[in-house]
């Protein structure tokens, strides 16, 4: 029998050029996805979750050790961590204990604010 | 030769398209899950914050920022709208009760708490026994650990009941100090407090909002700390079974008898009358005029508190004698105190049995038999003790007064400590976590 009585009735087919423009166009369709998920995924979501969590650490200990002074430091990741300590509203009991995050060449800075009692004895 | 047709079947399209959609698909619910975790980051931060600013209100509530006249204060903690906080606080028998709530949108975290006062050094001591010019005669296994207020007349090793002083030291580990005439006092605006239940002014407000003791009303009532309180009063003698909880006033204005299967937590008891029955197991707070009594076996886990409040007036027997005992073997963990502001001839009566503990404080603003263990400090104006044959004045037989053994982390109650250090808490009652429409 003829092949060509054998595709009656069936879709028509494609023409390899076709088939391959097609493929040619679902790759460029994955490759938008995927670099748009690259460029959400890189901003990293829990990246200032993260980093919230370590400055609560980081009071926890100052807090535990009693340690009030103001300083500063650098993480080795880029990271610029500021500690603060000031009286909070002129009360000589309360003070204001806050640590700042400045990741390097972003505006993003992550603020972990706390009121603390420091004249307890 | 057959020629080979030009057109490719047609399944081979249909696969390619099918293949995009399974990898359109597993993009789209990469980026569904990527979403997911942003909303999830985002809410954690959230929670973080909210959490940050419990424990900063908290901390403004133990500074005593509250203010214990105003019933609530909102304020901001930080520049910005983002850092709300309501603050609660008011007395709550010898204890301050305080509520912290920090919210932003729908979202909002609490806990309640109950306050107290550290105790200081000045106020850790093992005894303080007013200067009435007659020495204190120690018997038997009678131990004072700690420093010891004593009068001037100082301390005798005595022999009464066939025992003899067991010890060499009269102090053990502590130093001997002069004693003053008066008892350390307490402070008068709580005492005034706690004496409006027992005997009501015109001007006292809880009798406005209180509900009457239903007859066999025996089901569990449980009142949140966040609730308005709830004031129950009996005219006549109840008996309480069943567990009541919480904010909860019971005020009866003739016997209250506890029974040894109800279950009180951090309730308050006010009457002129309050008998536990033998076996009671509760944390709460009772308040008697006349007399407190706590059969054997009973125990009032931390932090509880047992006080007689007899102020005299016109419209009261001259002639009672107040009267707090607790009987053998029972253990409690707080405060037990007397306040008879009387005459010098008849004077209160706070009896620890034989076998009792006390962890915290003692304070008998009258007479003291120490039969028992205080684990804490005792204070009083004169210790006595009855036997079958005799009545002795300032005498302890077997009684053990020991500072050393109370935590340094104690916290006891306002009522006798006013250091000048800050409130802290004594214990979590409530904390809760929901979203809820505020109105604000």
């Amino acid at each position: 029998m003829d092949i060509s009585l054998k595709l009656a009735g069936r879709l028509p087919g494609s023409t390899l050029v076709e088939v391959l423009v097609a493929l040619v166009v679902y790759t460029l369709l994955i490759a938008i996805v995927a670099s748009l998920f690259t460029a959400l995924a890189a901003k990293r979501p829990d990246r200032a979750r993260d980093l919230q969590l370590e400055l609560r650490a980081l009071a926890e200990q100052a807090k535990r050790e009693r340690d009030y002074g103001a300083d500063r430091f650098l993480w080795d990741r880029g990271i610029t961590v500021t500690k603060d300590v000031t009286a909070y509203q002129g009360d000589t009991a309360l003070a204001l204990l806050e640590f700042r995050a400045s990741p390097h060449g972003t505006a993003d800075v992550v603020v972990h604010r706390e009121i603390i009692i420091i004249n307890d004895e | 030769m057959r020629k080979l047709p030009t057109y490719l079947p047609g399944g081979a399209l249909l696969l390619t398209l099918l293949l995009a959609a399974v990898v359109a698909a597993l993009t789209g619910g990469l980026l569904l899950l990527l979403q997911y975790h942003r909303h999830y980051a985002a809410q954690t931060m959230r929670h973080e914050r909210l959490s940050r600013n419990l424990s900063s209100a908290t901390n403004l509530l133990l500074a005593g920022r509250a203010g214990a006249s105003a019933d609530s204060l909102a304020l901001n903690l930080f520049d910005g709208e983002q850092d709300s906080v309501l603050l609660f606080q008011r007395a709550w028998g010898v204890f301050d009760i305080a509520s912290a709530l920090a919210y932003e949108g729908p979202d909002t975290l609490r806990h309640t708490f109950l306050m107290g006062k550290p105790m200081t050094t000045p106020d850790r001591f093992a005894l303080f026994l007013a200067d009435e010019h007659r020495p204190l005669s120690v018997s038997g296994h009678t131990r004072i650990q700690g420093d010891a207020f004593l009068p001037e007349a100082g301390v005798r090793k005595s022999y009464i009941e066939n025992e003899a002083y067991a010890y060499e030291e009269v102090v053990h580990g502590g130093r001997m100090l002069v004693s003053t005439a008066a008892l350390p006092a307490p402070s008068g605006a709580l005492i005034k407090q706690l004496n409006d239940y027992l005997q009501p002014a015109d001007s006292a407000e809880w009798p406005l909002d209180a509900i009457d003791w239903r007859p066999g009303q025996q089901n569990p009532i449980v009142r949140h700390f966040t609730d308005h309180r709830l004031v129950i009063h009996s005219r006549d003698s109840i008996a309480l079974r069943g567990s009541l909880s919480g904010h909860l006033i019971v005020v009866a204005d003739s016997a209250l008898t506890i029974a040894a299967d109800a279950r009180l937590d951090n309730v308050l008891l006010f009457a002129p009358s309050i008998r536990f029955a033998p076996g009671f197991q509760g944390r709460l707070q009772a308040f008697a005029r006349d007399s407190l009594v706590v059969g054997a076996g009973c125990r009032f886990d931390y932090p509880s508190a047992l006080g007689l409040i007899h102020i005299p007036t016109d419209t009261l027997d001259p002639e009672i004698q107040p009267y707090l005992r607790i009987d053998s073997a029972s253990s409690v963990s707080g405060l037990v105190f007397t306040h008879f502001p009387g005459s010098d001839l008849l004077l209160a009566k706070l009896v620890v049995a034989k076998g009792t503990l006390v962890h915290g404080q003692v304070h008998a603003d009258g007479l003291l038999e120490l039969r028992g263990t205080v684990h804490g400090s005792t204070s009083c104006r004169r210790f006595t003790l009855q036997t079958p044959s005799s009545l002795y004045e300032n005498f302890v037989l077997g009684g053990v007064m020991d500072i050393t053994k109370l935590s340094r982390h104690y916290v006891g109650s306002p009522l006798f400590l006013h250091g000048r250090l800050g409130d802290v808490m004594l214990s979590f009652v409530n904390s809760d976590k929901r979203r809820v429409d505020h109105g604000h």
